[in-house]
């Protein structure tokens, strides 16, 4: 039923090296663990690819991981229906490539996507840049089987793209980093691929004006592409889009865009590049990720533009940490990445941030706090009022605390 | 019989008028929009979040249940209330608070008519996006306790991917907000896990929602084919052909009948079943998919198909597909509306299974349905006066049900489970699946106080079930 791994270096979590490796060969196996584990109030922590371990407070404790790698893998895609379900330990990268062979796609672009699995992926939830144009990783998931701690396989929603039967529990497993339930099947609502996808950059040292430019670029693009801008920790600014759509629509936005950079004041050049390039920007903070802090800012799309300049002002203020920015006014999210040389002057930098997102009634998450000591860093920002509420929900569906215990918001 | 020491509290908090407990002013708030009725104990108006805060308090000392109701419009038995109790009537609750042109979001109250806001947004150049067909009446708060569709969410979704936040009164008076102006905001999605929730964990106060822009064009076309198989299979091959219209509804030839006799839309009478195929966005993008519409349907020998040439030929379609409905009166006295949802590519063969059903119980069935989705909505035409036919319709419903389920499809798709349903659940879930559900409840409303005896099977507290309570210490 399970498999015994003793390499137990390779499944370190904030330097917690956890007592023994667990891996379960079935989703009953799974279930019947998280039973014993409950049983014993062991600490147990899931470990899909482990690309995205450094997501989360530092953990209660960590007695087992549960390497969830030798559950049998499978993809049953319902081209016809537009559907999709597959075992959560499948690769997104192999699920999307499966989906194109039928000119379909699940438009996922989250750090790091074609390296995660299908249950690390809707564990972290990590937002990218193409929920712009097609919504939310959450709003394509309809139906999920999660292993609880009471040692069940449960079920909810369906294979169905429309369904309102009993509550929707998806949502609660989304983004929730397997503090409620181990994912073990996702089924998936899918698109059809779209007829053409191009990337382009735009590079200028004028920082200021690509600001603006980004802003202006995002709203031509309308809801078939989206623009981020990049802003090096050098103060070199690159703006970088994709454009998605048929290929008429996509000739016309490329014209428009052209247009708009023909007539700008400043000479801009719009080099056309490959999906990998864009797919690096994606993967900002989370490449070499030891070496950085990456914070994630929401807010309100008209208020992005405000706190990034408030950030770019903290940034001259303060010589000597090197930070980098990544922005997208459509859909208000700031991404930044500092380098900390320097343990107080980024707690500083952080809480100067943080203060500022604060006042436009925004967040501030670490996505990622790297080798920094995490005691240091208030990970998750300030508590929503609901949080009472969550604190509940967990206590509700993991009654011992054992899954994930301490790494989500709040210390759940 | 209510205490009236109860009344006497209500009234001080929302005035005589807006507190009703005389049997005969009761009646009217014993329905919803299904065939479940029970009396409330006593009807509350409330007019603000603090009143119904003020109203859950006294409900919890006086030992009552509280059970919210937007416009009654429900087609599930959700807001009837089959306990007795406090019946809250949101619908004083209708002012659009704010709206930011800007982020594309509304503020609302719960009460506020489903297509009040898109008219209120429409010089704007916006709309709210989920449209269910009785959107002319339903409110915002019904939408979101329902998690509401519409023809429109083939395309845009239901009414949970268009809600960003809400405050909402808990089980024991507290008033708090559930996510925020934007998506991502750190912690469980409770949002999600609330829209849907028919009233049983908490009161909608306020809502916020997103907007979209109004499409540049939108073209609508009407597609006749002799049979309702072929037009199940054009609603195959439109889907996998990998176009997404943002709506594909059906109508077979019983409700082209009765649409003719009372609306007189212009659907062929020559045809087995029609199809409305509506496409909306750019101009040059809906004149391509037109052309790909039109090629598929013909490629399918369709006996005709046209486009609305102008705004009141478009009304005049969809008048009569939002009016399908009530034109069904013009066939039998009564109908029982059933809301499955099988894959796609299963519309043909449940649809000859309802076929099938029609003939055993002898009565017919129109259906007039969300193909695009796989929402089935047959109606079974009968007459209530005849003795036993109840039970034979309700009997007919849940075979029409259990053909769904048996495709790999499920018991609703918009309408909710409400208490009609709610026996039906273990046709889909295990105790182990609703326990988990039942713990997203009673995380928020442990008492059951709130719409208690729906969603799941069994009395009103649901307590009896399944393995709850295991590992609670």
């Amino acid at each position: 039923m399970v498999s015994v791994d003793h390499d137990l270096e390779k499944y370190k979590v904030d330097g917690y090296i956890p007592s023994k490796t667990i891996s379960p060969k079935s989703p009953e196996s799974l279930a019947d663990l998280l039973r014993i584990a409950s049983e014993n109030r062991w600490n147990v922590i899931p470990f899909g690819f482990g690309n995205m371990m450094n997501i989360g407070s530092i953990p209660n404790g960590y007695d087992i991981a549960l390497d969830l790698n030798q559950i049998p893998k499978y993809i049953q895609h319902n081209s016809e229906d537009l559907t999709v379900t597959c075992s959560s330990n499948t690769s997104f990268g192999e699920l999307n490539l499966k989906l194109q062979e039928k000119q379909q796609w699940l438009p996922f672009d989250s750090p790091l996507i074609n390296d995660q699995s299908v249950g690390g992926l809707l564990a972290c939830n990590l937002p990218g840049s193409l929920n712009a144009c097609f919504g939310y990783i959450r709003d394509y998931v309809i139906g999920m089987k999660t292993a609880t701690p009471f040692g069940q396989i449960t079920k909810s929603g369906g294979t169905v793209v429309k369904n309102v039967t009993g509550f929707d529990l998806t949502r609660l497993h989304i983004g929730a980093l397997g503090t409620l339930g181990i994912i073990t099947e996702a089924s998936f609502k899918i698109i059809p691929l779209p007829e053409r996808q191009i990337y382009l950059r735009i590079d200028n040292e004028n920082t200021n004006a690509l600001i603006d430019l980004s802003s202006l670029l995002n709203s031509i693009l309308q809801s078939f592409g989206v623009a981020e801008l990049l802003i090096d920790s050098l103060g070199v600014a690159s703006i970088y889009m994709t454009c998605i759509g048929t290929e008429k629509v996509v000739n016309e936005k490329l014209l428009e865009i052209k247009t708009i950079l023909f007539d700008h004041e400043i000479d801009l050049t719009l080099n056309e590049i490959a999906e990998k390039e864009w797919l690096n920007i994606q993967d900002f903070g989370w490449v070499n990720e030891d070496d950085f802090v990456l914070g994630r800012i929401n807010c309100l799309p008209t208020d992005t533009i405000k706190i990034l300049q408030q950030i770019n002002r903290i940034v001259a203020d303060n010589k000597k940490e090197r930070i980098d920015t990544l922005t997208n006014s459509k859909r208000g999210v700031i991404k930044y990445k500092i380098n900390p040389d320097n343990i107080e002057d980024t707690i500083q930098i952080i809480e100067n941030i943080r203060d500022k997102v604060k006042k436009h009634s925004g967040y501030t998450v670490i996505e990622n706090s790297g080798t920094f000591d995490k005691n240091k860093l208030n990970i998750w920002g300030d508590i929503p009022e609901s949080f009472p509420l969550m604190r509940k929900l967990k206590s509700e569906f993991d009654p011992v605390n054992i899954l994930n215990s301490g790494r989500f918001i709040g210390g759940i | 019989m209510v205490n009236s020491s109860l009344i006497k509290e209500l009234k001080k908090i929302v005035g005589d008028d807006y507190v009703m407990h005389h049997p005969d002013e009761l009646l009217v708030f014993q329905y919803d929009g299904s065939t479940d009725k029970a009396l409330p104990d006593v009807v509350v108006f409330p007019k603000s979040s603090e009143d119904i805060s003020s109203i859950v308090k006294i409900a919890n000392r006086y030992d009552q249940y509280i059970i919210p109701r937007g416009a009654g419009t429900g087609l599930s038995g959700g807001a009837v209330p089959m306990y007795g109790g406090i019946e809250l009537v949101l619908t004083r609750m209708n002012s659009i608070l704010s709206i930011d042109v800007e982020n594309r979001l509304a503020l609302v109250e719960p009460g506020v008519v489903n297509l009040d806001l898109s008219k209120y947004v429409a010089s704007m150049g916006l709309f709210y996006a989920p449209d269910p067909s009785s959107q002319i009446s339903c409110t915002i708060g019904g939408n979101i306790a329902e998690n509401s569709g519409g023809p429109h969410c083939l395309k845009y979704g239901v009414t949970t991917n268009h809600v960003l936040a809400c405050e909402i009164v808990t089980e024991n008076g507290d008033i708090i907000w559930l996510g925020d102006k934007f998506r991502n905001v750190p912690g469980y999605d409770l949002l999600g896990g609330f829209v849907g929730s028919e009233g049983m964990m908490g009161i909608a106060t306020k809502i916020i929602v997103n907007l979209l822009p109004i499409p540049q064009s939108v073209k609508t076309h009407l597609a006749s084919f002799a049979t309702i198989d072929q037009a199940s299979f054009a609603v195959s091959s439109v889907i996998s052909s990998g176009l997404i219209p943002s709506a594909i509804e059906m109508m077979d030839k019983l409700t082209i009948e009765a649409v003719e006799n009372v609306v007189k839309c212009g659907y062929p009478d020559t045809a087995g079943a029609v199809l409305l195929i509506e496409l909306d966005g750019s101009n040059e993008e809906v004149s391509e998919q037109s052309k790909q519409i039109m090629d598929i349907c013909n490629s399918l020998e369709c006996q005709d198909i046209s486009v609305a040439a102008s705004i009141e030929e478009r009304n005049a379609l969809w008048r009569g597909r939002k009016g399908a409905l009530g034109a069904l009166g013009s066939l039998a006295p009564n109908y029982f509306l059933v809301d499955g949802v099988v894959p796609r590519t299963k519309l043909p063969e449940t649809l000859k299974t309802i076929s099938k059903i029609s003939e055993k119980i002898d009565l017919p069935i129109a259906n007039v349905f969300h193909a695009g989705d796989g929402n089935l909505h047959p109606c079974i035409l009968f007459d209530e006066q005849e003795p036993g036919m109840a039970e034979k319709v309700l009997g007919a419903g849940g075979e029409i049900l259990q053909a769904c389920v048996d495709v790999g499809g499920t018991l609703t798709g918009e309408h909710g489970v409400g208490f009609e349903k709610k026996e039906f659940m273990y046709k889909i879930f295990s105790n182990s699946d609703l326990d988990q559900m039942l713990r997203l409840k009673s995380s928020f409303a442990p008492n059951g106080r709130l719409n208690p005896g729906k969603v799941f099977p069994g009395g009103p507290k649901c307590f009896d079930m399944g393995n709850y309570n295991t590992f609670r210490s």
